[in-house]
């Protein structure tokens, strides 16, 4: 079926625009240098120079906070992308192998799963130190378990139509009917899923930053600068309420792109 | 029956175990030597006679197979080990710190629940109504959006607010259940979002079910099919998400106990962390997979209660 | 004549879809008296369950009643708000609904469900409790045995054809002086469908009831009603007694309903039975182990019978028969544990890799709703070139060529090749089904239920069409059904399953003269008469 553009699907698509231009091209967004400020103009409430304000050192926060984006956003890809690098040979294997295969691959991941992603991100942490691209290793390490599971259900569901039957009852091959069925029909909802993961990944790395163990200051760091923020919240409550609502913008986005790519067919 | 229980009991003896070799491997084995880096540094100024004295004490100094076997079987024997942080017993630790946590858990579970069946019930009774139609579908957005609210973002905000503007509650000089009010409520609003969201997406697909057209037909009213058919078929599916909502829970505590400077399981976990004391890591990452599997246990043993069609082995059934 | 019951006057109602008007129902109008069954006959999207809906004030959302109007006795409903409607459904018009199997609410006992039937509004305990007794003598009346312990127990516990007596006891429960049957019968097996039909004929002449049958089978539809109203694309062509419209039918479209009737058609023609068999089975047994997962045992013993080329054999099973785990053991999916199977000389359960693959290819399978097997990413082009790709046929245009000489022999048009499965009508939807089959050259065709989804005009298409296939190119068929007569239509020899059982076996003709076992016999009987 065709698409059309309908300027509602234009207004549904702002979100993700907005986030995409912030994180790739965030000099078009603001002005201002995320690092360095103006101590002149510390703590300042949102003016019509700075729309955030600027925090205790006269850093512009919109600056931050749009730069930010791109520390946490490419972090969450970074760790759904590890996520999948396992789960998805796994998932796969799970799916299509054998019984024994399957109950194996299952097993290791129940082990996985019963252990709660933060503690699992937290040791890993303690395991490789501190660092951007280590929360997002820890992060996307712990989710694997999760994806291996849900790939696997759907491999298991499409293998199980009866379409598959019948392409196996027209001669096809087992490599064949993999290449031709089961692949392509589970690459949609391993999309949505892994958007959808995507945002549980933003949520998990800000919290890991805010505890204090992601990039050291003064990186533009959401959950860093939530806790910076912290101790001037009675004084200029905008240091710690934009980075927030960027967190819940940023996430709800995730889930809008999932719920889209989910919807056809 | 039996022999189900049987099974099952078996399945999560193995993923506990399962859990403790992980855990160990990923905190004792690849770290190479926890006691040695700690105690190393060189402004403790110990020599390396006092640190060797050290590693016996810890049983570092021993091959990792025969350590695992030494922790397994000291843990088996109700023994979690002694921190290395504060040297007191890992169980008494343990123990004084697990009421604050239990009480958050409760209250935030609690709270997550009223808040999600009220909010489900809201929409569902709504989007019968013509013009409600439209409150409804924008209700149901919410929990798209509550979903991705940071915890310790919330609770800040939440202090400032509700104790610091507003004055209601005080944050500092509260013991027992009156401490972990405020986090709980705050706790509560994050982890109601999958619970409704799951409860809705259930509900909705039972709510297009032929028989709820039978029931119309019957001359009942929208608010008696909602109470006494579309929730009772919605909630068992719900419950299977209690283990996912146990697991945010804990996340939640442990950013909790940081942010309100509660002395819980969170607050020791995140200490331990920070100070690399993977006893008392090992001990809170072993009590909440047994946690988690006692729950998951739990719903799977009382959701052929709420329905009848899952049979004692674990059948599923098919909408 | 009795008094009305329901009478309808110029109703139109239409479905307003963005910017699109589909007309439901245009210009209906009938009246149905007490004690008076009506059977109201259309095919899919002829506007029936639109006009069951209507007199039940249950329309969609996206239908309008433009005009016309709705009398439920004396009292006009045609645009009652909701809250009126509640105290008159359950009251004055009931309905027994289609699919029992997921009618009545799983997780509430048959008890609470019919003493809520009883006592709609009230939430008085006591009354409730004294209710039980009420629900139980409505329960014998349907009979049903140990009406009392049937009260505690749970609709899955339950067959379909007495989870359909439930649902029955639940729409008489107040006394209604009308109810809708939306194809109740429809979800049964043949055996429990004459049973329900006799019950509603029993509870219209015990309570004086109107009923307005609504159905797509118009054999049905020939027993047990006074009269028949018959709606093609929202207007009622044709209304009169039951016997004058199967004797002397007046509009055209009715008269081809009647001769689209499987049991009107002629039988398949004589093949000569001396041609060599193509299929072999001897003493097939095969048992599922009793696992954690289900109670019940299923069970397949002894099954002996052979087609032989050209042949179609008919087999006849209602749920439970075993006739899916015998399919599966001819498709080489489950190995039989006892006798033997022979397809085409070679036996199945011995071939691996590229013979048994060939053996496949020869031996193809037909479901029964063609829109799950196919993959729903593919064009119906796709889906055709598929088979020709295996077979390893590389060039386009003889690809193309193979493809409009199947389209043709399936009177499928080219022009639905870009299409998705999902966007196929169930007619083209099973045609682009035996394309598919077809062009890996088969030589036996496995047909399961492959007509019992679709309209009965439709039905008879694809029973022609299939007989013209099975004579053009010699094909083989097995044929599943439940329908008698589309067996009696196709078949050539019948084979009569039961418990895992074969009660019968051989020429279909011979069978259905003069069956030798009761349950074939019971069968037989339930066919309705015409």
């Amino acid at each position: 079926m065709p698409h059309h553009f309908t300027p509602l699907k234009l207004v549904a698509a702002l979100p993700v625009i907005l986030l995409g231009l912030a994180s790739l091209w965030p000099s078009l967004l603001c002005a201002q240098n995320p690092l360095t400020g103006f101590p002149a103009e510390y703590l300042s409430p949102p003016s019509i120079n700075h729309w955030f304000g600027t925090d205790q050192f006269g850093r512009d926060v919109l600056a931050r906070v749009v730069y930010g984006s791109f520390s946490t956003l490419s972090s969450a890809i970074l760790a759904v992308g590890i996520s999948l690098l396992w789960a998805i040979p796994a998932g796969l294997l799970a799916g299509l192998g054998s019984v024994h295969v399957e109950r194996a691959i299952l097993a290791c991941a129940d082990i996985v799963l019963s252990i709660p992603e933060i503690f699992l991100s937290l040791s890993i942490i303690t395991l490789i130190g501190p660092g951007a691209a280590h929360v997002a290793l820890a992060v996307g390490a712990s989710q694997a378990a999760g994806f291996v599971r849900m790939i696997h259900t759907e491999v298991a569901r499409i293998r199980a139509s009866e379409y598959i039957e019948s392409a196996a009852g027209m001669g096809a091959t087992f490599s064949q009917i993999i290449l031709r069925h089961v692949l392509p029909n589970s690459l949609n909802p391993a999309l949505a899923l892994a958007s959808l993961r995507l945002g549980t990944a933003i949520l998990a790395i800000s919290t890991i930053c805010f505890l204090g163990y992601g990039p050291p200051p003064p990186s533009p760091e959401w959950g860093l600068m939530i806790t910076e923020g912290r101790d001037y919240l009675s004084t200029a409550w905008w240091i710690t309420t934009f980075p927030g609502l960027a967190i819940i913008f940023a996430a709800w986005t995730t889930n809008l792109v999932s719920h889209a790519i989910r919807r056809p067919l | 029956m039996t022999r189900y229980l049987f099974t099952r009991t078996l399945h999560a003896i193995f993923v506990l175990w399962g859990a403790f070799t992980l855990s160990f491997i990923l905190l004792q084995v690849m770290p190479g030597d926890a006691v040695l880096v700690k105690f190393q540094d060189p402004e403790l100024g110990l020599n390396p006679q006092q640190i060797a004295d050290m590693r016996a004490t810890y049983g570092a100094d021993e091959s990792a197979i025969t350590q695992y076997i030494h922790v397994l079987g000291r843990t088996l024997h109700g023994n979690l080990g002694y921190s290395i942080e504060t040297g007191l017993p890992v169980g008494h630790m343990l123990q004084a710190a697990y009421p604050t946590t239990l009480r958050l858990a409760i209250i935030s579970f609690a709270g997550a629940i009223i808040l999600s069946i009220t909010f489900c019930t809201l929409a569902l009774l709504l989007s019968e109504h013509v013009t409600g139609r439209y409150i409804a579908s924008f209700i149901s957005a919410i929990p798209g959006i509550t979903s991705g609210i940071p915890v310790f973002w919330l609770e800040i905000v939440a202090i400032q607010l509700v104790s610091f503007h507003w004055k209601l509650i005080p944050v500092v000089g509260l013991s027992g259940w009156s401490a972990v009010f405020l986090p709980g409520l705050a706790l509560a609003i994050p982890i109601s979002a999958p619970l409704a969201q799951v409860f809705m997406t259930t509900a909705k697909r039972v709510q297009q079910l032929p028989f709820i057209d039978v029931l119309r037909a019957r001359g009942l009213s929208p608010f008696r099919i909602l109470c006494s058919h579309i929730i009772p078929n919605a909630f068992p599916p719900t419950l299977t998400v209690s283990g996912l909502v146990f697991g945010e829970i804990l996340a939640g505590a442990v950013v909790t106990e940081t942010v309100f400077g509660l002395d819980g399981l969170g607050q020791l976990a995140q200490q331990a962390v920070a100070s690399q004391d993977v006893a008392v890591l090992q001990a809170i990452i072993l009590i909440s997979v047994a946690g988690f599997i006692s729950i998951g246990l739990l719903s799977e043993f009382i959701q052929p209660l709420l329905d009848p069609r899952i049979g004692r082995n674990g059948q599923q059934r098919k909408y | 004549m009795n008094q009305r019951c329901l009478s309808i006057r110029n109703l139109d109602i239409c479905y307003k879809r963005q910017n699109t008007t589909h007309h439901a129902l245009n210009d209906v109008s009938l009246d149905l008296h007490a004690g008076e069954i009506l059977a109201l006959v259309g095919e899919s999207g002829s506007g029936k369950s639109t006009l069951g809906r209507s007199v039940l004030g249950l329309l969609p959302a996206a239908a309008r009643l433009q005009s016309g109007s709705i009398h439920l006795g004396t009292k006009n409903v045609t645009h009652l708000p909701e809250r009126e409607w509640r105290s008159i459904r359950g009251q004055k018009v009931a309905l027994i609904p289609q699919d029992p199997a997921h009618s009545l609410d799983p997780v509430r006992t048959i008890g609470a469900q019919l003493v809520e039937a009883l006592h709609p509004a009230s939430t008085s305990f006591l009354l409730r409790y004294n209710a039980k007794a009420e629900a139980a003598a409505l329960l014998d009346q349907m009979g049903i045995s140990q009406p009392k312990q049937r009260l505690a127990q749970y609709p899955h516990e339950l067959s379909g054809g007495m989870k359909q007596r439930v649902l029955i006891a639940a729409a008489i429960a107040q006394r209604p002086s009308l109810i809708v049957a939306d194809e109740p019968t429809s979800a049964l097996d043949v055996s429990v469908q004459v049973q329900i039909m006799t019950l509603l004929a029993k509870l219209r002449r015990e309570l004086n009831t109107a009923i307005l049958f609504i159905t797509h089978d118009l054999a049905l539809a020939s027993e047990h009603t006074d009269r028949v109203a018959v709606l093609h694309n929202g207007k009622i062509c044709e209304i009169a007694p039951t016997k004058q419209i199967f004797q002397a039918p007046q509009a055209s479209y009715t008269k081809r309903l009647i001769s689209d009737l499987p049991i009107f058609q002629k039988s398949p023609e004589k093949i000569p039975s001396s041609s060599p068999d193509v299929i072999t089975v001897k003493n097939l047994g095969y048992t599922y182990a009793k696992t954690a997962h289900s109670d019940h045992q299923h069970t397949m013993r002894n099954l002996s019978f052979s087609v032989s080329k050209g042949r179609t054999l008919g087999i006849v099973g209602e749920s439970g028969s075993g006739k899916t785990t015998l399919l599966k053991c001819l498709l080489g999916l489950l190995t039989p544990q006892t006798g033997s199977i022979r397809i085409l000389n070679q036996y199945p359960s011995q071939l691996q890799g590229q013979a048994l693959r060939d053996l496949r290819r020869k031996v193809q399978f037909v479901y029964q709703n063609p829109h799950v097997s196919f993959d729903p990413r593919y064009t119906a082009l796709q889906s055709l070139e598929e088979p020709l790709i295996n077979r390893g046929i590389q060039s386009r245009s003889q690809r193309q060529k193979a493809i409009n000489d199947v389209l043709f022999k399936v009177h499928l048009d080219a022009t639905l090749l870009e299409r998705r499965i999902s966007a196929l009508s169930g007619g083209q939807a099973q045609r682009l089904a035996l394309a598919r089959a077809l062009l890996c050259q088969p030589e036996i065709l496995i047909l399961d239920e492959v007509v019992s989804a679709l309209d009965v005009s439709i039905q008879a298409e694809i029973l022609s069409l299939l007989e013209q296939i099975q004579n053009d190119l010699k094909l083989t068929y097995i044929f599943v059904s439940h329908d008698l007569t589309a067996i009696k239509r196709l078949a050539h020899d019948v084979l009569i399953l039961k418990n895992g059982e074969q009660v019968e076996y051989g020429n279909t003709n011979q069978i259905f003269l003069k069956p030798k076992n009761k349950y074939t016999k019971n069968l037989i009987n339930s066919i309705p008469k015409i």
